[in-house]
């Protein structure tokens, strides 16, 4: 009895340790102050929000807001999208090869190509993006969005061979050799047989190859150069001597939006798959 | 739909790790035939099958069906078609869409592949079953699906991968009249795998019996049964009672057998000379109480029910176990357990070199 409320007293720290600063967070992105605090109320508001949208004179005559540059903050957010519309295909693309590759085309090298494969994950983010950076500096391209894409793909394809194999190897082989022995062409096998089977999850590696690429920080911030993407501009404006703008904590708020969203997303995907 | 003859030149194949799965074999199956391989598993019967079909590459030898020597053409170019032992229905598919499936690849208009689909589905009663899903089809609906699908592409041979081992027993033999019946309507050679003696013996024109990589005997399911030509052969079909001993004269087609149970006389099919290593094989149901000659003294174990018949397990004094079946009229009430009287027609004993025979469900057990 007593080993239940202990585990249930460690559950609930555990939960508050994780859960109580993104709670802050979303309070103090509401709060009229800067640097942000939860002690320090000055009044509802919605301006940390607004200034994405707000006319170019409010946002002059806002003595925290005026000190921040919007555009190069929007620019960079579009890198972080172009980034993740190269990743994320490039990604799918060569975690499908890999998956099918390590599911379905039997060779002793296996074991090896798997670790080869999944080590980017494990490596540490600063590796990669210096890798990246050093790799492609010999053939003469200078860092830049093309780098924190090459880097980032290292790491990021490993999410979705992860996936597609563990849905690859559900699927009983003879599907595909009764689609072949009945007269179809390897491409038509793969084209009406697996591909349908595994787009529940291409879905679901999309959508965790998409957050992990634009919530990237270390990687990208040694691959980058003069760049900048969402994760690094966030980096550069936290670093700020007088405390951060509350509008960081407006964004962190949205993220989090838009990741139960997706986790919802997922956890649908994940149970129509199974079925 | 014609069927074509299949032969198998010296046939042999061995897996990159070094296992021998078919020793070089040869082997000719007539158009239009139901041709069974019988044999335990891991005898080497599926990767017939699969080399055939064109997923496995013989090492040795090649195939023909027809006169074409198939080389390295793919599954995806030859004239067969594999029923697999799980059936690989597309679960995504339509019924009608899984039957279509080789036509859609072969670039047949969606039209015509429906009304071919529909012709196939008649012929394996499940018209009404169309537009269902296979996962809401019963295990033998699903299974006239796989045959139908096969059908569909007008091969000149069916290989089917044990396709009735999923289904319970009166299922089961269902299902063998119907695949005999579409084999004759169609007139398609199959080559139907299986460890099921039951489903080779009923359904085959011919049978292989078939053990470690190589085919022992190959003939009418009643030579087979009747008339084996090796040790494991005989074991394996049907069961029989086995003295192992050594041959002490021959005379014409009959020898006589020296074993440690006394000495028996039987046919001598293989031409056994004196002195050679052999062992004779009782059908249970050729076992009888009054006989003049091979007799044996033994008591009885266990009496098994049946049905139709009961099986009795006798054992002699010596140690053998005699399995004995009696039809079950009734007669049996007054046997006496302490001993009973058996003994067997040397016309229906038969003398076969030793050699390696087939495990007993109790060898099986034991492991």
């Amino acid at each position: 009895m007593t080993s239940q409320r202990l585990l249930n007293a460690y559950t609930w720290t555990f939960l508050a340790f994780m859960f109580a600063p993104l709670l802050l967070m979303v309070v103090t992105s509401f709060n009229d102050v800067s640097p942000p605090s939860v002690t320090d109320w000055r009044g509802f508001t919605g301006k940390w929000y607004a200034f994405f949208w707000m006319a170019e004179a409010d946002m002059r005559n806002d003595p925290v807001l005026r000190s921040l540059d919007r555009d190069r903050f929007i620019g960079c957010f579009v890198n972080s999208l172009q980034v993740s519309a190269v990743v994320v295909p490039l990604s799918l693309l060569l975690g499908l090869s890999g998956a099918v590759m390590l599911t379905r085309w039997r060779s002793r090298a296996n074991g090896l190509l798997w670790w080869v494969l999944l080590s980017p994950m494990l490596a540490p983010g600063i590796i990669l993006g210096l890798s990246a950076l050093v790799f492609w500096g010999r053939l003469g391209v200078g860092a830049g969005l093309f780098t924190i894409m090459m880097a980032q793909v290292t790491f990021v394809a490993g999410y979705p061979l992860l996936i597609l194999m563990a849905r690859l190897q559900r699927q009983p082989i003879e599907l595909e050799e009764a689609a072949l022995d009945l007269g179809a062409s390897p491409f038509h096998v793969f084209r009406r047989i697996t591909l349908p089977f595994l787009l529940p999850a291409l879905l679901s590696a999309a959508v965790i190859a998409l957050l992990s690429s634009m919530e990237n920080y270390n990687t990208t911030m040694f691959a980058k150069g003069g760049a900048c993407t969402f994760a690094t501009e966030i980096g550069a404006m936290s670093r700020n001597p007088h405390g951060h703008p509350p509008v960081i904590n407006a964004v962190g708020t949205v993220i989090i939006v838009i990741t139960v969203v997706a986790a919802l997303a997922h956890a649908v995907l994940t149970r129509r798959e199974a079925r | 739909m014609h069927g074509k003859s299949i032969t198998l030149d010296k046939l042999g194949v061995t897996y990159p790790n070094g296992f021998t799965a078919v020793h070089p074999t040869s082997l000719t199956v007539q158009a239009g035939e139901f041709f069974s391989i019988l044999g335990p598993s891991g005898c080497g019967k599926t990767t017939i099958l699969r080399a055939v079909s064109g997923f496995v590459t013989p090492s040795t030898g090649r195939i023909l069906i027809g006169d074409v020597d198939q080389g390295r053409k793919g599954p995806n170019e030859r004239e067969t078609a594999l029923i697999f032992q799980n059936l690989a229905l597309f679960p995504l598919m339509s019924v009608w869409e899984n039957v279509a499936f080789g036509l859609e690849a072969r670039g047949v208009s969606k039209r015509d592949r429906r009304a071919k689909a529909e012709e196939l589905l008649h012929l394996v009663a499940l018209s009404d079953q169309a537009d269902k899903k296979p996962g809401e089809l019963s295990g033998g609906q699903r299974q006239r699906v796989a045959i139908a699908r096969a059908l569909a592409v007008d091969p000149s041979v069916l290989l089917l991968d044990e396709p009735l081992s999923a289904l319970d027993l009166k299922l089961r033999q269902h299902m063998r009249a119907e695949l005999r019946n579409i084999q004759k309507k169609t007139g398609v050679t199959f080559i139907y795998i299986t460890h099921d003696q039951g489903e080779a013996l009923t359904m085959s024109d011919r049978v292989a019996v078939m053990n470690e990589g190589r085919i022992e005997q190959v003939g009418t399911a009643d030579q087979v049964y009747s008339q084996p030509i090796s040790a494991f052969s005989a074991s394996f079909v049907g069961e029989a009672n086995q003295l192992a001993g050594r041959v002490v004269d021959v005379s014409g087609e009959m020898a006589q057998i020296e074993t440690q149970h006394g000495r028996f006389l039987g046919l001598n099919p293989a031409s056994l000379a004196v002195g050679a290593e052999a062992i004779m094989f009782v059908r249970p149901e050729n076992v009888a109480f009054e006989c003049e000659s091979n007799t044996l003294t033994t008591r009885l174990l266990r009496r098994d029910l049946e049905g139709p018949f009961v099986n009795l397990f006798l054992q002699t004094a010596t140690g053998a176990d005699v399995s004995m079946h009696v039809p079950n009229t009734g007669a049996l009430g007054g046997l006496s357990e302490a001993e009973v009287r058996v003994g067997f027609d040397p016309e229906k004993a038969t003398i076969l070199p030793s050699g390696p025979v087939a495990r007993t469900g109790q060898d099986i057990a034991a492991q």
